[in-house]
């Protein structure tokens, strides 16, 4: 990245509606996360940012709460439009794929019970499951080999699978624990 | 949280504008607090069409925050499937706007690199216990917890698209 000419700004000016336009099509795009999708757009195609701009931003957008992707379009539109342009890249995001997802809700109440579709969700249901508990292993594999973040994690595992504790308490606990933890081992 | 109201929908969109606020670790990290709330607790769903819904979301195209949208509507209509959405995402956007509008640079400091480092942990403890979670609702016996464990594993350490496990668990679903 160091060689990149400092310069390569965005081949147009960055208004409201292409903010929109450029995070509709991040939000239309992904299967199973569309972080990567996001990158595309962001970086290569719309050159709104560059690769070191783009990861702090998605790094500050993990840190806060909500949905990474959400993130990412309120710290891009602000920076570039202030609260028009946060509402531009958030309701771009967000308004399209809802509208698809909304004829899939009506389609699936339609026709879920006829019983060889129930069966074949029971299938995809459980395919599911295992889509998402790969996605924690490849983040398990990438976790600090460091005991307390094994023990956190075993501890967020256990409130929400065992004793089935409501979520905030959970993260009121673990979630300063652990940034506690990782300063006090840093490095 | 319950005294919202006992319309669904409304109750519903309130705890999620509670779990909006505490969120970390995206969606996904949030299902297993949304399965407790939705199907043990109140009943509005059964853990298997939560399993279905959930896998519906993963097939289509968008943010995984959505599958607030498809399950709110199976039990609280249209209201729900636009209320569940806004209020997963309104609230902490509110946060991320004002944090934006005063860090309008960003850069780089030794405290975000400390502070992602410290909450990934609680995050693999969610993400997996939502995989988990799911495998329990779906509710087919060994042969869901195989399938589960099947395309884990496959999806953790290989590059196959995501859709290939989907269309092959829909098949697999015909003879359990």
């Amino acid at each position: 990245m160091e060689n990149a000419a400092p310069a390569l700004r965005p081949p147009r000016a960055i208004t409201c509606r292409s903010l929109a336009w450029g995070f509709a099509r991040i939000g239309l795009s992904g299967i199973g996360g569309v972080l990567p999708y996001a990158h595309r757009t962001i970086v290569t195609e719309e050159r709104w940012l560059d690769d070191r701009e783009f990861t702090e931003v998605l790094s500050v957008a993990q840190l806060l709460p909500g949905p990474n992707i959400g993130n990412v379009a309120i710290l891009v539109g602000t920076r570039f439009r202030g609260a028009a342009g946060a509402a531009a890249a958030l309701g771009g995001l967000f308004v399209p794929p809802l509208l698809v997802f909304l004829v899939l809700a009506m389609l699936y109440r339609q026709f879920a019970e006829i019983a060889w579709l129930k069966r074949m969700f029971v299938g995809i249901g459980a395919a599911a499951a295992g889509l998402i508990l790969g996605m924690g292993l490849k983040l398990a594999v990438a976790l600090p080999r460091k005991m307390w973040a094994a023990a956190i994690a075993l501890a967020a595992l256990g409130a929400a699978v065992v004793w089935r504790i409501p979520l905030p308490w959970v993260v009121l606990g673990l979630a300063p624990l652990g940034i506690l933890c990782a300063w006090r081992w840093r490095g | 949280m319950d005294s919202i109201g006992a319309d669904p929908a409304w109750a519903f969109a309130a705890h999620l504008a509670l779990l909006s606020i505490v969120s970390v670790g995206g969606a996904h990290a949030m299902l297993p607090d949304i399965y407790r709330f939705v199907v043990l607790e109140h009943g509005w769903l059964s853990g298997q069409d939560f399993a279905a819904l959930v896998a519906l979301s993963q097939a289509a195209p968008g943010p995984n925050v959505l599958v607030s949208a498809l399950l709110g509507y199976q039990f609280g209509g249209l209201l729900a499937a636009v209320a569940a959405p806004v209020a997963f995402i309104v609230p902490s956007s509110l946060a991320t706007y004002v944090f934006a509008h005063f860090d309008r640079r960003g850069g780089d400091a030794p405290w975000k690199a400390i502070a992602l480092q410290g909450l990934a942990p609680l995050t693999v403890g969610l993400v997996i216990a939502s995989g988990i979670v799911l495998a329990q609702g779906v509710g087919a016996g060994t042969a869901g917890y195989a399938t589960a464990a099947i395309v884990a594993a496959a999806s953790a350490f290989t590059r196959i698209h995501p859709l290939w496990f989907i269309a092959a668990a829909a098949l697999a679903g015909l003879v359990m």
